[in-house]
């Protein structure tokens, strides 16, 4: 079973995102992002969905380390964001996110997104 | 016989011998007598023309001393010296020459009148000359050297009238001698001749041949005939009388040579004497003439007088009929007749402009004297200036001074003879004299021309002089308001000159890099930079931003150039003058600190509201999604809808606070003033705060009671933020207190927390709208950030303060104040009110068994709300905290029903399923004084608040609300006794208002005019149909 990690500092969301995913994955919760990389060096998940927005250090400066530490580097890495604009975008994909998902989202959207994500592997 | 005859003889020739020698003797006398008399003349002669040359060089002295000052040339000045020193040279021959004492001693005098003459010129003249003080030195030469000149030339004149007199006397006596010596001897001769003839004819008989060629050659000589010779030959007497004879005849002959020789002489001497005397006598008058002339030229230094005395003199001098001067001033083309004198009309009137034609013309335009006479025919008309003149004789003299015409003056005789030379020579020595003194007058007149334009000149300057000092004196102060503008501008200023360099900087440099600003000038622009390098954390951008706007001469562009604690904008551009001419680079720095903070905040706020708004629709939406893509159990299925439920609520006060706080900011929301008891007021809220489940401890510390004047559910609001901020802020539960004191003429609200605390750094900004303390840290807690704002406004708007005070890690403590009402400033009685005591956690079991519980079961709630749901909802709620509750779905039905059951208080719908709405329902409760007087809390989703409570609602409360809430208002109002709201519908309110006026037109009524006074609003109506009376208004008609 593939390992999910969801990071947020939103109880309720973390909340949603195992009830969506939880048949069909095994899932970590780390409440902020701190946790979140420790979390992710020791389970080596398969895809981390991270929110953007969180107190402390931000979702884009822990996707910028999980992706400088050769451990995480390969890990897919979902970007839940409430900011649509190209310009986030665009420094998201500097900071080296590989997907983005725009909230609020669709259960039933991210159930299909994260299929075909770690399917190809 | 021989001695006889020898002795007669000896006897006739001795006496003849006797008469010859007296006769030698009276010639001899005679000629030495001429003689003496010949030396004494040309003594005399000798004399004169010493005389005569010093007056000459006497004259020319004072001549080119005049002309010295005239043209203050040196030349002149030394011209003087030559003729004064020639002057003394002749004085000093004459002085020599001269024996006589009389004669020496004026001769003397003379001497020392010239020298004393020389001394006011070497002396005091030429040193003004040199000092270049001309003017003065005229005065002196009038005032001193004019009369000793005078004194001496009229000694002179004496001396050479003396000289005249005597060489006249000297003339006379050499003529009396000479007379006498031309008719003496030839007559002694004669004698001598008869009596030698007569001894002859004595002697003739024997000496008949001899005497008779004696007597022949006495005859001959007797006739005057001095050639004739005797040839006697013998031995005799007779012989030797012959050739005595010849002797006598020989010496006569050369004796009367000789007489006629002298004779001849005399006569040429006389004649170069009379001559000479002439001209002596006619100097004399020419001198007089022109020394008399010369005084005459002193008199006056104008132009026009000048001329007259000229005109005069000349006429004067030449016995002239008419006389005139025209003074030409050739300026351009033009000839222009500066003065004239004489007859008018011959030069035309003065100062008009007039051709010189004719002789004048020519005489002025040749320098050429002319001397003209007429036949007396043609006497009616001249050729000059065709002006009718009857003159005979004319004579033209050119005024010409340095080759250069002046003028021309004509004298003319009608009759009399044609002007003589001497005259025409007197006329051009006048002229000559009198170029000086015009040249003169017109230099004078010049220069006081010019000294008229150099006083206007010197007005102007002067005037020119004050405008300039008014225009500095502007210049100075629009410099120095320049000055003082760039001094005072918020921006700092910097300018680099055209060579790099700094040239100007203003005050406001050191306040952003705390370096003076005089510190900069002369510095280049890259060591300017450098002084900004040290404080600035973006340098490396900022620099590569100034290289690119600094790029071009004309090329402008800003940046910001981030500090510590401040946020600058660089604005760099050309400094242009006029004509877009480019005098320099400007760089001007602008604190946008608090513009960037605002920027910066609402950007927050944005992405903050966005936040906080997808979060829960995220929730929401993905909870009901998942519930409707999937099976869950019932547990989970419960767990996702409460948390639906949970986040809809986050939700709604999210909008709730956003819209409040846009309401209170845009001035429309609306405050409802009464008098509150401070203290029960937090009681209520403490209360109602404490069952919303949390872990805190709640306590309150009330010195007293206190009446405010506030509207009671802001006030409420205000506390519950400033709670749930505490609740929120100290996540480690805690003690939480809640205080009221007096302070003054306010009542102070504290609420305490030990929780967090704030950063001191950011305690001022905490009530300001969009802010939120240390983002990331605290968003975990939640809440939009406008909590505060809003208790802010609020707390404002009743003329209160907020502020907090607070350690970070220890807690922090919000106060606010709110004025006193009138009453609430007198003491506040004990008893009047239980002291508040602490509440715990959750609702006391005592409070629900309290007298007031016990007392509530027996009210009746009347429920009016068409949605069923709802309305158990509520009910179970109302009946769980003691009421008895009766439900009405309409409008009608509650109407019907109020009265009979009397309720103690009636929730309200406004959209209802019936044909009355809320609003119909509210009006007629209000409107019937039976029914008045019940509270009235109006549910509604709609939020109409302000109208509510201006149609006389007690409470209102917008859809979703807890349920809890109801209760409590429920509570509030019920245990009143009655509604404080007025028991109708107050018109203040436009929207109810407007709902009253629509009432009355349904009623078929015509509004006609409103009066409009505050809480009552008269309404004229007409009635098209049967009048009715309308519910809820005032009406006097």
């Amino acid at each position: 079973m593939k390992k999910i990690l969801v990071v947020d500092d939103e109880i309720v969301l973390r909340m949603l995102i195992r009830g969506t995913l939880e048949d069909s994955y095994e899932i970590f919760e780390a409440e902020d992002g701190y946790a979140g990389l420790d979390l992710a060096r020791t389970v080596l998940p398969d895809l981390i969905v991270l929110d953007m927005m969180m107190p402390g250090i931000t979702g884009l400066e822990v996707c910028q380390k999980l992706k400088q530490d050769p451990a995480t580097s390969s890990v897919k890495i979902l970007l839940l964001t409430a900011k649509s604009q190209q310009r986030d975008r665009e420094a998201a994909m500097a900071a080296g996110v590989d997907y983005f998902l725009a909230k609020p989202f669709s259960p039933a959207n991210l159930i299909v997104l994260v299929g075909d994500i770690l399917k190809q592997d | 016989m021989f001695t006889k005859f020898g002795a007669k003889i000896t006897f006739g020739f001795g006496f003849v011998l006797l008469l010859m020698v007296f006769v030698a003797t009276i010639a001899t006398i005679s000629l030495r007598q001429e003689y003496n008399n010949e030396e004494r003349l040309l003594h005399l002669q000798h004399r004169h023309q010493n005389i005569s040359k010093i007056k000459y060089y006497l004259v020319m002295e004072s001549s080119s001393g005049r002309a010295y000052l005239l043209y203050k040339e040196d030349r002149y000045y030394k011209q003087y010296q030559h003729y004064h020193n020639q002057m003394d040279m002749e004085l000093n021959a004459l002085l020599a020459g001269t024996a006589d004492p009389v004669e020496r001693q004026l001769m003397i005098k003379f001497k020392e009148l010239a020298g004393q003459y020389d001394t006011i010129i070497e002396e005091q003249i030429k040193p003004l000359g040199d000092s270049g003080l001309y003017e003065k030195a005229g005065d002196v030469a009038r005032n001193q050297a004019i009369p000793v000149f005078t004194r001496a030339y009229e000694l002179i004149d004496e001396l050479d009238k003396k000289g005249f007199e005597e060489f006249k006397t000297a003339v006379t006596s050499t003529q009396k001698f000479a007379k006498i010596a031309v008719v003496l001897v030839p007559a002694l001769s004669a004698l001598s001749v008869l009596i030698g003839t007569l001894f002859a004819i004595l002697l003739a008989g024997r000496v008949t041949a001899p005497v008779r060629q004696l007597l022949q050659g006495a005859n001959a000589v007797a006739g005057g005939n001095l050639d004739v010779q005797v040839n006697i030959r013998g031995r005799d007497e007779i012989a030797a009388l012959g050739e005595t004879f010849n002797n006598m005849v020989c010496s006569l002959r050369q004796q009367r040579d000789e007489l006629t020789a002298q004779n001849e002489e005399i006569q040429a001497q006389e004649e170069e004497l009379m001559t000479t005397l002439e001209q002596l006598k006619h100097d004399r008058s020419k001198l007089a003439a022109l020394n008399g002339f010369n005084e005459s030229l002193n008199l006056s230094i104008r132009l026009p007088d000048l001329c007259d005395n000229i005109v005069g003199a000349c006429m004067r001098e030449v016995e002239a009929g008419a006389c005139a001067l025209a003074v030409i001033e050739q300026d351009g083309g033009k000839v222009k007749n500066v003065a004239a004198a004489g007859l008018s009309g011959i030069f035309g009137e003065k100062g008009e402009v007039t051709e010189l034609t004719g002789l004048a013309g020519r005489c002025f335009k040749e320098k050429a004297t002319l001397n003209v006479s007429y036949p007396k025919t043609a006497l009616t008309s001249t050729v000059l200036l065709n002006t009718p003149c009857h003159t005979a004789h004319e004579v033209y003299v050119p005024v010409v001074f340095q080759g250069k015409a002046l003028g021309v003056l004509v004298a003319a005789r009608l009759d009399g003879g044609p002007f003589a030379q001497e005259d025409i020579e007197l006329l051009k020595d006048m002229m000559k004299q009198g170029a000086i003194a015009l040249k003169n007058a017109l230099e004078h007149l010049q220069v006081e021309k010019m000294y008229d334009q150099v006083l206007d000149q010197a007005a102007s300057v002067e005037e020119l002089n004050l405008q300039l000092e008014t225009e500095k004196e502007n210049l100075k102060r629009s410099q120095e308001i320049t000055q003082s503008v760039i001094e005072s501008l918020d921006e700092a200023v910097v300018m680099l000159g055209l060579d790099g360099r700094v040239a100007a900087a203003n005050r406001r440099w050191e306040d952003f890099f705390g370096e003076e600003a005089s510190s900069l000038y002369g510095l280049s622009a890259e060591e300017l930079y450098q002084k900004m390098i040290s404080n600035l954390e973006n340098s490396g951008q900022l620099f590569a931003d100034l290289a690119e706007a600094t790029a071009g001469e004309m090329s402008r562009g800003e940046t910001e150039a981030i500090q510590k604690n401040r946020v600058l904008k660089i604005w760099t551009g050309p400094v242009l003058g006029k004509g877009d001419k480019v005098l320099g680079r400007l760089f001007v720095y602008r604190d946008i600190t608090r513009e960037a903070g605002i920027d910066r905040m609402k950007s927050e706020f944005v992405s903050t509201v966005s936040h906080e708004l997808r979060t829960p629709l995220s929730s929401i939406l993905g909870f009901s999604e998942l519930l409707l893509i999937k099976e869950f159990n019932d547990d989970t299925r419960k767990k996702y809808i409460s948390t639906i439920h949970k986040e809809a609520q986050r939700l709604t006060n999210l909008v709730n606070d956003f819209l409040d706080l846009q309401r209170m900011e845009s001035g429309h929301q609306t405050y409802h003033m009464e008098e509150i008891a401070a203290g029960e007021l937090i009681n209520e809220v403490v209360e109602s705060f404490s069952a919303r489940g949390h872990n805190h401890k709640l306590k309150i510390e009330a010195s007293g009671d206190l009446r405010v004047h506030a509207d009671r559910e802001r006030i409420t609001q205000v506390l519950l933020n400033l709670l749930s901020n505490a609740v929120k802020f100290s996540p480690d539960s805690g003690e939480i207190t809640v205080g009221l004191e007096r302070d003054g003429d306010f009542a102070r609200f504290s609420v305490k927390d030990r929780g967090l605390g704030i950063p001191e750094d950011v305690q001022a900004n905490l009530f300001a709208k969009f802010y939120r303390v240390d983002n990331s840290d605290r968003r975990k807690i939640g809440g939009t950030g406008l909590g505060l704002a809003i208790c802010k406004e609020i707390v404002t708007a009743h003329g209160g303060r907020i502020w907090v005070q607070s350690v970070h890690g220890q807690g922090s403590t919000f106060y606010f104040t709110l004025k006193l009402s009138d009453r609430g400033k007198q003491p506040f009685a004990k008893s009047e009110r239980p002291a508040a005591g602490s509440l715990q956690k959750g609702r006391d079991p005592e409070l629900s068994s309290s007298p007031a519980a016990a007392a509530r079961s027996k009210q009746v709630v009347l429920l009016v709300e068409d949605d069923a749901s709802l309305a158990a909802l509520f009910k179970g709620h109302l009946d769980e905290a003691g009421y008895q509750v009766g439900i009405n779905t309409s409008g009608e039905g509650a109407l019907a029903s109020v009265k009979a059951v009397g309720p103690a208080a009636i929730v309200l719908d406004i959209l209802l399923a019936g044909k009355l709405s809320g609003w119909d329902v509210l009006s007629r409760l209000k409107g019937d004084p039976d029914t008045a007087a019940i509270p009235v809390i109006i549910s509604s989703c709609l939020a109409e608040k302000e109208m509510g409570m201006a149609m006389g609602a007690s409470e209102y409360l917008v859809k979703p609300f807890p349920p809890q809430r109801l209760v409590e208002v429920v509570d509030k109002l019920a245990s009143q006794g009655g509604s404080k709201r007025p028991n109708m519908a107050t018109p203040g309110h436009p929207r109810a208002r407007e709902w009253i006026l629509n009432k009355l037109r349904e009623k078929g009524l015509t509004i006609l005019d409103i009066i409009d006074d505050r809480d009552v609003i008269f309404v004229v109506v007409e009635s098209a149909g049967p009048p009715k009376k309308p519910e809820g208004v005032n009406d006097d008609q």
